[in-house]
């Protein structure tokens, strides 16, 4: 394939530049190689962060030629000729060069309730599932954790609606709840969590997080579009709420509110 | 290169600015003109086309005294057709509610667009295509976006959305007029020799408009049921399809409903377009035929 030029982003939090590095490309390469060829050969300073080469850890997310990819996933001979630009997650505070600090992530992660099951089905403790349960939220247990669709969410990357009093959880959270709320042995009611403190609303369902997950899980249509229409049901369906309001009158329904969780204070930022 | 500074690393970026080097502004382009093509029609059929909504005897002046439909069609546009004073379409054989301001012009078509409208505009996969063509909020993935300021659909007015499952409901009892229509279309009614006069009798038919209005109602039903309120409204919203019953694990009705609503919404967007097209393809087809512009094809 011959020599191809990089553009690759070099700096910190402080401020940084693109600059340029030639690379010699052969057949079978992706991008992931390219970098490690330029660290290896003229920038050894090059901070990246990558661990299982496979497209499974999740580590090496960034931008090439603008699009959110996984470098590591992205074969040199599918990119269009000419010079290839490489940048960090935009959505995320830079710490080095292509790496982001996507601790943020984590920290929204704490304030989802984790699963609790029902009482077992059977004395023996276990309970039975069909396969068409398990199937419909194994698609969202693919999740990698490459927070590329937090980083093309435009709620996140330009509105950056990440501290109160208006934070968005974004995709890859609202998948981690579909997978607890549609799971069907749990018993946690979510949705007011989705609702208050995730808002699930912000989302205005532009798709770009389907469009670059890399294990092409339908986060939109299967994740995020049916726990909106669960909120409906919850909270704006005028005939639902009539028929809560009757069953709570005649006591066919039981209501428990439970306290909603705060996003906690980063613990690294300044005072 | 320009280098950038500020404290959290990269700059916003600027409305239109990315590094993206693929046609990337060719889909929201698109949108525009499918969409503002069709609003700009329905918008022209409601303001200036009042009738033209079925093939009649005279075809130079449509609302003159004793004019007959001489074919089964209706423009989808005006269906159901609720006031008419000789269309065998009509629920009421009368020009207009009586309810009707004199002054205001009336169409059939101002009662009734409203719901499909609703359905559309509030249909998720739209949302999409709008918010990114019409609003560029964003213009495409990882593109920079004109405002910093946003509101998504927690807030007013974009709560309104949630109100999509209602237009659905709608929908489909639109869905079952159109049907109707569509199977009313083979039924022809047969007509004098000399004088070109419906007999008042009706044979089976098909001419290429029956063709073009049972593909149209397809193409409705396919995008309508593969609605994502309508696949959450027929199985989506449990947790649990099959949890044992006595025991038993068995797949339910629900469970099959809901596989085919999903085998649909897979191709929402196209269904959403197809659709669109057909509808207004239809309404344009009958509409032509109707004021002699073009002429139907009788097949049988």
């Amino acid at each position: 394939m011959g020599k191809t030029i990089f553009r690759i982003w070099r700096g910190d939090k402080t401020g940084g530049q693109f600059r340029e590095y030639q690379a010699e490309v052969s057949e079978g390469m992706v991008v992931l190689d390219v970098v490690h060829q330029i660290q290896a050969t003229q920038a050894p300073d090059l901070a990246c962060r990558w661990n299982c080469k496979a497209g499974k850890c999740g580590s090496c997310s960034a931008e090439i030629n603008g699009q959110p990819r996984l470098m590591c996933m992205t074969r040199m001979d599918s990119l269009p000729p000419g010079p290839v630009t490489l940048e960090p997650m935009r959505a995320f505070p830079i710490i080095k060069d292509l790496v982001t600090d996507v601790s943020w992530n984590y920290r929204i992660n704490k304030l989802i309730p984790p699963f609790k099951p029902r009482p077992p089905d059977f004395p023996d403790g276990t309970w039975r599932l069909a396969q068409e349960e398990v199937d419909r939220v194994q698609e969202f247990r693919k999740c990698i954790e490459c927070f590329l669709c937090q980083n093309v969410c435009h709620v996140l990357r330009d509105h950056q609606m990440k501290e109160p009093p208006e934070i968005f959880g974004g995709p890859r959270f609202m998948i981690r709840v579909a997978a607890l709320e549609m799971h069907p042995l749990d018993t946690v009611d979510r949705l007011p969590l989705l609702k208050d403190v995730l808002n699930i609303g912000l989302c205005n369902i532009t798709k770009c997080c389907t469009e670059v997950c890399p294990e092409e899980i339908h986060i939109t249509d299967n994740g995020i579009i049916p726990l909106k229409e669960r909120v409906v049901d919850a909270y704006y369906d005028p005939l639902l709420w009539l028929a809560r309001k009757v069953g709570n009158l005649l006591g066919l329904r039981k209501n428990k509110k439970i306290p909603l969780p705060t996003l906690q204070k980063n613990p690294t930022s300044e005072a | 290169m320009s280098a950038v500074a500020t404290p959290s690393g990269i700059l916003r970026r600027r409305y239109g600015e990315t590094m993206r080097r693929d046609a990337w502004w060719l889909g929201p382009a698109l949108t525009v003109v499918g969409l503002t093509a069709f609003v700009l029609y329905a918008t022209f059929i409601v303001l200036a086309v009042p009738g033209y909504f079925e093939i009649r005897l005279n075809k130079q002046d449509f609302f003159a005294p004793n004019n007959p439909a001489v074919a089964p069609y209706l423009a989808p546009f005006h269906a159901p057709l609720l006031f008419d004073e000789q269309s065998p379409h009509a629920w009421f054989q009368q020009a207009r509610p009586s309810w009707w301001p004199t002054w205001l012009p009336f169409n059939a078509a101002l009662l009734i667009l409203i719901f499909p409208a609703g359905f559309r505009f509030t249909c998720y996969y739209y949302r999409k295509a709008y918010y990114r063509a019409f609003w560029q909020d964003p213009p495409a993935c990882a593109v920079g976006e004109p405002r910093t300021s946003y509101w998504g659909e927690n807030h007013w007015p974009l709560l309104i959305q949630n109100v999509h499952r209602y237009f659905l409901y709608a929908a489909i009892v639109f869905l079952v007029f159109l049907w109707h229509d569509a199977l009313l279309a083979f039924r022809w009614p047969v007509l004098d020799q000399n004088t070109g006069v419906p007999t008042g009798s009706y044979t089976f038919g098909i001419g290429l408009g029956t063709i073009i209005m049972l593909i149209n109602v397809y193409l409705l039903t396919s995008y309508t049921l593969g609605c994502h309120s309508f696949r959450h409204l027929i199985g989506g919203r449990k947790n649990c399809f099959s949890c044992p019953v006595n025991g038993m694990l068995k797949p339910t009705v629900s469970y099959r409903l809901w596989r085919f609503s999903t085998h649909l919404n897979e191709r929402h967007q196209l269904w959403a377009w197809l659709s669109l097209f057909s509808v207004g393809f239809t309404d344009l087809y009958i509409r032509l035929c109707a004021a002699g512009i073009w002429h139907d094809l009788r097949i049988w």
